[in-house]
């Protein structure tokens, strides 16, 4: 690498960062949005590569951090509707982008909580930081046809903080509904509670 | 001279190019936050997701600007509250109290709630700078739409920006600069220092004292506290706890009051741990004492009890959510005791959110019974019931032991079986520990309300130590308070608890006990939210009665306290309020 190189990629680093600090939120993947490929490797050390699954009808990656209590929750939910859907060929995944949970620590949640379910170790942040993720429990579903995202939010409007209630409004599966009968998903994004995950290099909070 | 002016120019511009890293302008985020306002009310800012448009004021006492903008948005209010725009006011002033709020608001004649934020850590992360500049903010995101004057000469900036805002039109001009008066933000000025707090000397044992003893292996708590890897990971998510007060679980509005078991972190705490947080969470040099939490935590920390009660087992599923369990179990012994502490030993930790025992059930009001039944509380982190030397409480040979049991599921299916363990005195206390029990079973709460405050009054007929106060209601529950209304017609607030949470089953235990005089009354209240804003809320569309079962409600104090002279008969009949 000659020296013009190097300054360049430096100065480009720095407007990177400068960008990141400036603005308060950070870049959330909008529904719509395109959906970059990538290779992640799970808790037992299996490689996945997400535009392996073009043969599928919706890819559902929900994010996860070990130790939080509303994904625990979440995921037996997300694991009936799996179980539900099993004949309409979606992929169901869970995404760890956390800094802190190792491969060891993640097999041992998944095991203590019965999973039953790939947790795809995202311990550079790459991909949580192209999608924008904010918190655990945030589901993304993806359409394999364009690798274009049809919806991000919560599975549906039960859990919240230290509570939960009656669900109300079934977003993940009306979304899939909706996706298997080839019909616009007609909610897109909903707000989403779960913790909070760390990114160090994203940005500033208010 | 013209060389220093220049200098300080460029220092004043440094200042705000570092400085806008922080600042918060149209277009960013605004963070979940929660505060009292100057009457003790707690106003969570997300929970204003149902409306259109929420406008923030930085509100200060003595300003002149401060309060013109008041007054201007006193009448925007006017005009836009009905079509859902929320207005308040925040005091991040660190010479503004409740008491001169209040005092200021009366007087000018506004009616604004003020946020009073005497930590300034939202001041800090909302970016004020002086008293009379607005933020508008869009609920749907929670992005500031606009940010300066609410108006200046002809153009009414504000008013536009709420116009443009409740039609989804773009805000046209969308910052301002404001005139206004300075606010003193000391840290706001040491951001930098707050990258050299140190995790090994402050961060760690700060976190060891209010946290690990639920945040550990085997706690209740969902994660531990087991590594600096650890806390970094959750770090934005500790901030939010502290910033909307869900952690740690305290309840009370320290303005009134000091409790014996408040579990809450001190102001300086507070601020240093979100100031560490916000400066990355540095590791720094040094050790890692959270690696070195000790692991052997006593089982019983009063030593072996006297006697020890088996609960029923109870198996808890994996989801969903359970109602209380009503249990009865025999007391074994054969003579009467007198007990003098009351400990719980929960089989499955992390599942069993709280425990309330008594002997023979909890009164029902109006009843009239020998004991007055309270025995002892069990939640999450709480301390063993220690009674004051010289009271007790009278356990009769052949009375039943009655149990109301609270789990909360985690994911995982468990088994529980709790065990309760007694200690007693040596011989017969001089006073009889009381339970004076405040409850209105006639509560009928509307559907669909945000706010529906009932209360219920217990008379003392003698001189009382009051020691702890109780507030109890279901998912519905959001505040409670105790009142004092003493002979000579002064009231008192005893207790207020703006944010009732009912996961946290919290006795708070004064740490000097209290006299009321004989002829007090203490008046407790209730407030209720049965709106769809309230996430614990499993139906808003009913209209809400007693009953025992987290889906009905209640309105149900306790009060501990002796009698302040001796008891003649210590065993004499316990009453409810009627």
């Amino acid at each position: 690498m000659n020296r013009g190189t190097r300054i360049c990629v430096s100065s480009f680093l720095l407007s990177v960062l400068l960008t990141a600090f400036g603005t308060a939120s950070a870049a959330v993947l909008a529904p719509g949005a395109h959906v970059a490929d990538f290779t992640l490797q799970d808790q037992a050390g299996l490689a996945h590569r997400l535009y392996a699954l073009s043969q599928k009808k919706a890819v559902v990656v929900m994010t996860q951090s070990n130790g939080c209590p509303i994904v625990r929750l979440a995921v037996p939910a997300l694991r009936e509707i799996r179980d539900r859907y099993r004949s309409s060929d979606i992929e169901f995944l869970l995404l760890n982008p956390t800094l802190q949970d190792t491969r060891d620590a993640v097999l041992q949640e998944a095991a203590e909580f019965q999973f039953g379910m790939t947790v795809l170790l995202d311990r550079t942040q790459n991909v949580g930081e192209a999608w924008g993720v904010n918190r655990t429990a945030e589901v993304f579903v993806i359409d394999p046809k364009s690798w274009k995202l049809v919806y991000h939010g919560p599975i549906d409007d039960r859990l919240n903080y230290e509570s939960q209630r009656p669900v109300h409004h079934s977003y993940l599966t009306d979304a899939l509904d909706a996706m298997l009968a080839n019909k616009p998903v007609a909610v897109a994004s909903a707000a989403s509670p779960g913790c909070l995950i760390n990114f160090p290099n994203r940005k500033h909070s208010h | 001279m013209t060389d220093l002016r220049h200098f300080g120019m460029r220092v004043a511009a440094l200042c705000c190019v570092s400085g806008s890293v922080f600042a918060l302008n149209p277009g960013d985020v605004v963070d979940d936050f929660r505060l009292n306002d100057q009457s003790g009310q707690s106003h969570e800012l997300y929970y204003l997701s149902d409306m259109k448009a929420v406008v923030l004021l930085a509100a200060g006492n003595g300003c002149a600007a401060s309060r013109a903008a008041a007054k201007s948005l006193e009448s925007l209010r006017a005009h836009y509250q009905a079509s859902g725009v929320e207005f308040l006011a925040i005091d991040s002033n660190l010479k503004d109290t409740p008491e001169s709020i209040a005092k200021e608001a009366k007087a000018d004649g506004t009616g604004l709630p003020v946020l009073t934020d005497q930590l300034q850590l939202i001041g800090e992360s909302l970016g004020f700078v002086r008293n009379g500049e607005v933020l508008i903010l869009n609920p749907q995101d929670w992005k500031v739409v606009y940010r300066g004057a609410v108006e200046k000469g002809a153009n009414h900036y504000a008013a536009a920006a709420l116009d443009a805002a409740l039609t989804g039109a773009p805000v046209k001009v969308a910052q301002t600069d404001a005139a206004g008066c300075d606010i003193v933000m000391p840290e706001r000025e040491r951001r930098s220092a707050h990258a050299q707090i140190s995790y090994e000397k402050t961060i760690a044992p700060m976190l060891s004292t209010h946290c690990v003893a639920c945040h550990r292996e085997g706690g209740i708590a969902p994660w531990q506290m087991s590594s600096y890897d650890m806390v970094r990971g959750f770090s934005p998510m500790i901030r939010e706890v502290v910033r909307t007060k869900r952690m740690p679980p305290w309840h009370a509005d320290p303005h009134y009051g000091v409790f014996s078991n408040d579990r809450s972190l001190t102001a300086e705490e507070t601020k240093t741990l979100v100031h560490w947080i916000e400066a990355g969470s540095p590791r720094g040099g040094g050790t890692d004492p959270l690696t070195q939490v000790k692991k052997d935590w006593p089982v019983w920390p009063l030593g072996t009890p006297d006697l020890v009660v088996n609960l029923p087992k109870f198996d808890v599923p994996a989801t969903g959510v359970i109602p209380y369990q009503m249990w009865t179990v025999d007391n074994p012994l054969d003579h009467d005791v007198w007990v003098r502490a009351v400990d719980f030993l929960p089989g499955a930790r992390s599942n069993l959110h709280h425990i309330i025992a008594t002997i023979g059930g909890e009164m029902a009001p109006g009843e009239k019974r020998d004991t007055d039944g309270s025995l002892a509380d069990f939640v999450p982190g709480s301390e063993p019931l220690q009674i004051p030397p010289e009271s007790g409480i009278l356990l009769k040979k052949g009375a039943k032991f009655g149990f109301q049991a609270h789990y909360t599921v985690n994911g995982k299916p468990v088994t529980d079986v709790t065990q309760m363990g007694l200690y007693f005195m040596d011989k017969p206390p001089q006073y009889r520990y009381r339970a004076a029990i405040m409850a209105n079973p006639r509560i009928k709460i509307p559907a669909n309300t945000k706010a529906y405050t009932n209360d219920a009054t217990y008379k003392f007929d003698r001189e009382v130590l009051v020691y702890s106060l109780h507030p109890h209601a279901h998912f519905r529950g959001t505040a409670a308070e105790f009142v004092a209304q003493y002979p000579d017609g002064r009231e008192v607030v005893l207790l207020n608890v703006p944010r009732y949470e009912f996961n946290w089953q919290t006795t708070y235990e004064l740490k000097t006990p209290i006299v009321l005089p004989a002829g007090t009354a203490v008046k407790y209240s209730m407030t209720y939210d049965n709106s769809t804003q309230n996430k614990a809320n499993p139906d808003p569309n009913r209209e809400v009665p007693w009953g025992q079962q987290t889906w009905d409600e209640m309105l149900f104090g306790v009060i501990r306290f002796r009698y302040l002279t001796l008891d003649a008969n210590p065993t004499r009949t316990a009453q409810t309020s009627p």
